[in-house]
């Protein structure tokens, strides 16, 4: 079980000592200083073209509307420190609703998906029924519906029952998560079903071994779940594209993109749109990229 | 009494599971199996939400399938796939086999992190990006053509640039993840599989054919198929950034979705191209399954 929980929680390490190994296992084939060179020249110079687009937004979003159509292309904006365009987006539009709109959705999918899949990981661990692994499987392949092969009867069933136009409506497809029914799963089977034993035993309910004991030793999975279902709430755009009809009810993504349509050729106000819509996913990447990229990587490991 | 309250306790322990079970049998039922069995309904329609629907049987099929829109869209969601997926898969590839190779102690965390930050945009934002990139007239990309001594180029705005300026998007936009997948792979082959090999005299090419190639392809098939269905449901992009133009070069297959159902109040005909699209999504990447899966169990 420890080494379970530190696997979990230290995920760069576990790869930083692999690649670590690396070399001394490959004894006799030293590579060559010059190859390693030549390969850490060329890997950094792609990284840098491959996030130059993104810096290149940010830096666009701090000109003028007149420095920014100006032709030969200035790289630099001319004040690093003129944030007119993004106070503008907040006092004179609605940006400052839009991002609390996306933060509630996130929310409420965040939270009812993760208790689902938590109940549903349980029982799928510790518990013995019929056709437990072909409900898993058949769970597990709808990972492969396109969500955008639902939107029509979904969103016909939704106006049915008056939820258009409404933050449960705006997060009905993300109430549930197939993905975290599997994280939690994978994470589950590592901790011995001695644990869950004697509690039973011991005349705890199974919410409460659920509560008590589990939850706690899940919490790094519980966290790679929350951040990559943040990533995916926050970053969707048909559903709510269809769902919110006024604008007081726009997530982000419609917010920007009905912004830009409107504000034809205003490309410093687009830049620092664009740029605003990221930052929440920009935060959480900085500083959480490890569980982050963990999440990715797990859910392409069995 | 005794044997009753037995069969109350075998029957607790029984439902118990089942009970845990409920909120996701539930939301499967009201998320997937209700919409699916639905949308095959609507698909039979003449469906509208402003005046009753009558029952027209197959004639929506007929209708989408040779309309010259269908055609459109179709062929355009399949090229920009058949751009997307092969370079986006080539370079995800290589990207990793080259983090994997790096043996640096310091600087790596930060490499994988420049590839890895454009995959936290949304696509909506990744359209924007490049819009603006892409502007002929102030864009950074005709400025860097010019830089070079080459005429600057339409990209979104020319019917034949579209569709591989949005494949460009697209896989900017996927490249850091695909690879997270593929290293994490690449990170689970056991290294003593290369020194054995090695021993035998084998060469880098010869090893990444036929140590790394097989055991990698759990993670090829999985990059592969999902790329596969990322690009066939392509709709942001064009969305936000070209509104399918110009002239339709750029329409796609859940844009037609959209513009069927929510333009033109035809739910019928918008339920057969979520039909058509799902049936396709699914075969396609099901055969790719098929095909590309080798079992490499340790024997």
């Amino acid at each position: 079980m420890t080494s379970q929980r530190h696997e979990a929680r230290l995920p760069v390490a576990r790869d930083r000592s692999g690649a670590a190994k690396a070399p001394a296992a490959r004894g006799t084939h030293k590579p060559a200083r010059g190859t390693q060179a030549l390969l850490l020249t060329a890997l950094a110079l792609g990284g840098v073209l491959t996030v130059f687009p993104l810096l290149w937004v940010a830096m666009s979003s701090l000109k003028r509307p007149d420095e920014i159509l100006k032709v030969p292309v200035q790289l630099f904006p001319e004040d690093w420190t003129n944030f007119d365009n993004f106070i503008a987006l907040f006092a004179e539009h609605n940006f400052g609703r839009y991002i609390t709109n996306s933060f509630i959705v996130s929310s409420i999918g965040i939270i009812s998906s993760l208790v689902i899949a938590m109940l549903a990981a349980y029982a799928f661990s510790f518990h013995k029924f019929r056709f437990k692994e072909p409900m898993f499987v058949l769970v597990l392949a709808l990972f492969m519906v396109p969500p955008e092969a639902l939107v029509i009867p979904q969103y016909l069933m939704l106006s049915k029952v008056g939820l258009v136009n409404t933050y449960l409506g705006l997060a009905f497809p993300d109430l549930f998560t197939v993905l975290g029914v599997y994280l939690l799963r994978q994470f589950m089977e590592g901790i011995p079903y001695s644990y869950v034993e004697a509690a039973r035993v011991d005349g705890a309910g199974e919410l409460r071994i659920l509560a008590r004991i589990i939850t706690p030793m899940v919490a790094p999975a519980i966290a790679v779940f929350v951040i990559i279902k943040f990533l995916f709430t926050w970053n969707v755009f048909l559903w709510p594209l269809l769902v919110a009809q006024d604008e007081s009810m726009y997530t982000v993504t419609v917010g920007l993109v009905n912004f830009a349509g409107s504000e034809f050729n205003q490309w410093n106000l687009i830049n620092a749109a664009t740029v605003i819509s990221m930052i929440p996913t920009i935060i959480l990447f900085v500083t959480l990229q490890r569980y982050l990229v963990k999440g990715v990587a797990m859910s392409g490991i069995k | 009494m005794q044997h009753q309250r037995e069969r109350i306790l075998t029957f607790k322990r029984r439902a118990t599971p089942w009970a845990l079970l409920s909120p996701t049998i539930f939301f499967v039922g009201i998320l997937f199996v209700i919409p699916i069995v639905y949308n095959v309904y609507i698909s039979f329609f003449d469906w509208s939400v402003m005046r009753p629907s009558t029952f027209v049987g197959f004639a929506n099929y007929v209708d989408v399938l040779r309309s010259s829109r269908f055609e459109n869209a179709f062929g355009n969601t399949v090229l920009f796939a058949l751009i997307t997926v092969p370079i986006g898969l080539a370079l995800a590839l290589a990207l990793a086999a080259g983090i994997h190779k790096l043996m640096i102690k310091r600087g790596s965390a930060l490499i994988r992190a420049l590839y890895f930050a454009p995959v936290v945009a949304s696509l909506t934002a990744v359209a924007f990006v490049w819009l603006w990139i892409f502007n002929p007239s102030y864009g950074l990309a005709n400025q860097l053509m010019t830089a070079l001594g080459l005429p600057g180029q339409g990209w979104l705005t020319s019917t034949d640039q579209v569709i591989p300026s949005l494949a460009i998007m697209q896989i900017w936009a996927r490249l850091g993840f695909n690879a997270i997948i593929l290293l994490a792979g690449l990170n689970a082959i056991d290294n003593s599989y290369y020194e054995a090999a090695r021993l035998d005299g084998a060469g880098s090419w010869r090893m990444f054919r036929s140590i790394t190639f097989p055991l990698l392809n759990r993670q090829l098939v999985l990059v592969l198929s999902v790329e596969t269905m990322t690009a066939l449901k392509l709709f942001e992009l064009p969305f936000a950034a070209t509104k399918g133009g110009p002239v339709n070069a750029s329409t796609s297959m859940v844009m037609e979705i959209y513009d069927q159902a929510f333009r033109y109040d035809r739910w019928g005909v918008s339920a057969v191209y979520v039909l058509v699209l799902f049936v396709f999504v699914m075969v396609v990447t099901g055969l790719m399954r098929k095909v590309f899966s080798r079992d490499v169990s340790e024997a």
